[in-house]
């Protein structure tokens, strides 16, 4: 379970042990790799990085906005998350008809360790998403917030800033 | 605008068709700025978007950039958001709050009651130069009703009242089911969509296509709380009460037969005591029910069951943008106004699992549409239409009854004289 410094994105509050260089690269190549099952549209293997009580977070307007307070774009538990992805899924769905393609491109990835067991993952990524005629870039800074289960690095909340949250958006595909 | 378009725009919409030109061509959209956004009622804001004095938010009427404020002594005024010298924005945040607006080209100040507070150089203007000339602009009229706001760019023309018709039990019924008799609204979650503006209109009271549309959607959900899906195409012997009302207006309501719901979150203890307690156990146990769809001509739509509004506006003739405001009812308890909150949110937000499939059928409207071999679209589908003692048209079940009478309101704002 993560500490609740973490998950309201906040620097930890004990002394953070430092991460080894194996550690850094495989929590970077976590970030990479759930990308990449979006991407390659493996939603259920994307589902299974996540914790049984994760959150799939993308603020409206704002970072700091308060879901309860101000309907979010997304805010999803992880039963929420399953429905997307059987959604994404179905054959009736009208957004993926045709499919979207997307790619992400992630850079400035950070990690602030919390005694080990805990992260938080900051990256400034751009998914660029081609679909039919339409072509969008959806560019913003997206937080990971991971815990270390069975010593395996699990997610456990994805929150997504978009730069564009302020503005009217077509319908969103997963990020 | 030249007598002859006028005549064709009457000949676009027919009692149960209208031309694809309506949807698609730039110059009755054009026409529409100044014949229905330039002369309705139109909604501006909601009052508790400005809850505290300096409150301001900027927003359109049509594409005329507006200001909603609230001065020091408490009351709203509406202005346009242009400087009386050479016609800068005098505002450039969404929202806000503040004591003047300052110009920033030449640093000309507005009280937020539109005054103008000051110019530099005031002397360089001559001796004849008065301040109170030049005050920021607004609408020809502006009244509100339970906190609604609309204006009129027309100076004639009938009052909000005789606008709205029974649309005012309608927005009575949504600020009445809170505790407070009020409702407050949120930071608004905004989409968009590659269409005309009318789609959306069209779309909101259309019962007929959320099983097709809505598929995925509602088969995920109810296939995962494990219950029956009663939205399916096997199913359209419902009894939804259709209403075509006022000037263009339409509302659905949604009876329901105790089936598991969004209606559910409603039956909050705490909230249906506070109820009863205004209005009676009878009477509260029907309005924690009600569950309609209200559209507001031209383009304010009301949901009473996720306690929003929505704005649609008309950005292009193929682009439109949607501002949706997730209420609070005033004095309700918070864990069913955070319910309300994020209920809407799911629905509607463009990450939603509803909404978003709503604006892939905009998108493949508009497309098809540019189809000139198939001119007309039809709204025919007919119910068993009544006339009600309020002078409402009335259905039981799924009809095009709604979009029928927008339709007709159209045709007679765009074309009549002006």
């Amino acid at each position: 379970m993560l500490t609740h410094s973490l998950r309201s994105g906040q620097a930890p509050a004990t002394t953070p042990r430092a991460l080894t260089g194996d550690e850094q690269r495989d929590i970077e190549q976590l970030i990479y790799h759930e990308a990449a099952l979006i991407d390659q549209r493996r939603f259920d293997e994307w589902l299974e990085l996540f914790t049984d009580e994760a959150i799939y977070w993308i603020p409206n307007n704002s970072g700091d906005s308060n879901p309860a307070e101000e309907g979010p774009i997304v805010h999803e538990d992880r039963r929420a998350m399953s429905l997307r992805v059987a959604r994404l899924q179905h054959p009736a769905a009208l957004t993926q008809i045709p499919p979207p393609r997307t790619a992400h491109f992630i850079t400035n990835v950070a990690v602030t360790p919390d005694i080990g067991e805990e992260c938080l993952v900051t990256s400034n990524q751009l998914v660029y998403f081609v679909r039919g005629d339409m072509e969008i870039q959806y560019p913003g800074s997206w937080e990971h917030s991971l815990g270390r289960e069975n010593g395996q690095w699990r997610i456990a909340q994805k929150k997504v800033c978009l730069l564009t949250n302020n503005r009217p958006l077509l319908a969103i595909p997963l990020l | 605008m030249a007598i002859a378009l006028q005549s064709e725009l009457a000949q676009l919409v027919r009692d149960d068709e209208v031309h694809r030109r309506v949807y698609t061509d730039p110059e009755v959209f054009e026409a529409e700025l100044q014949r229905v956004f330039g002369r309705t009622w139109v909604f501006v804001a909601h009052e508790s978007d400005v809850p505290n004095r300096g409150d301001f938010k900027t927003d359109h009427i049509g594409r005329q950039p507006i200001i909603v404020v609230r001065h020091t002594d408490g009351q709203v005024h509406v202005l346009f958001n242009t400087c009386r010298h050479r016609g800068a924005t005098v505002c450039q945040l969404e929202r806000g709050n503040t004591n003047h607006f300052r110009c920033p080209y030449h640093a000309w100040a507005y009280r937020t009651n539109g005054e103008l507070a000051g110019v530099p150089f005031e002397e360089g203007f001559g001796p004849d130069f008065r301040l109170a000339d030049y005050p920021l602009a607004r609408p020809a009229r502006v009244e509100s009703y339970r906190g609604f706001l609309f204006a009129s760019l027309s100076p004639q023309g009938p009052s909000l009242s005789e606008h709205l018709a029974s649309g005012k039990h309608y927005l009575d019924l949504m600020c009445d089911r809170a505790p407070e008799g009020r409702i407050q609204s949120t930071k608004p979650l905004l989409y968009r969509y590659n269409g005309n503006w009318k789609l959306q209109m069209d779309n909101y009271a259309d019962n007929y296509h959320p099983p097709f549309v809505h598929q995925s959607a509602f088969e995920v959900r109810t296939a995962a709380a494990g219950i029956p899906n009663y939205v399916s195409s096997r199913n359209f012997n419902v009894d939804y009460q259709e209403r075509s009302y006022g000037a263009g207006h339409g509302m659905a309501l949604y009876p329901g037969d105790g089936r598991p719901s969004w209606r559910d979150c409603y039956q909050n203890d705490e909230y249906l005591a506070m109820l009863t307690r205004r209005y009676g156990e009878e009477q509260a146990k029907e309005m924690a029910r009600v569950d309609m769809h209200v559209m507001i001509y031209p383009n304010l739509l009301l949901h009473h069951r996720l306690n929003h509004y929505r704005v649609v506006k008309p950005v292009a003739v193929d682009r439109t943008e949607v501002y949706t405001f997730p209420c609070k009812l005033v004095g309700a308890p918070d864990d069913l106004n955070e319910l309300l909150v994020r209920s809407t949110a799911i629905h509607v937000s463009p990450g939603g699992d509803v909404q978003v499939d709503d604006l892939e059928a905009f998108a493949r409207v508009q497309a098809g549409l540019q189809t000139e071999a198939v001119e007309w679209l039809l709204f025919k589908l007919r119910g068993d239409e009544d006339v009600n003692d309020q002078g409402e048209l009335t259905n039981v079940g799924i009809s095009e009854m709604i979009q029928r009478g927008f339709y007709r309101e159209w045709r007679r704002l765009m074309s009549e004289p002006c």
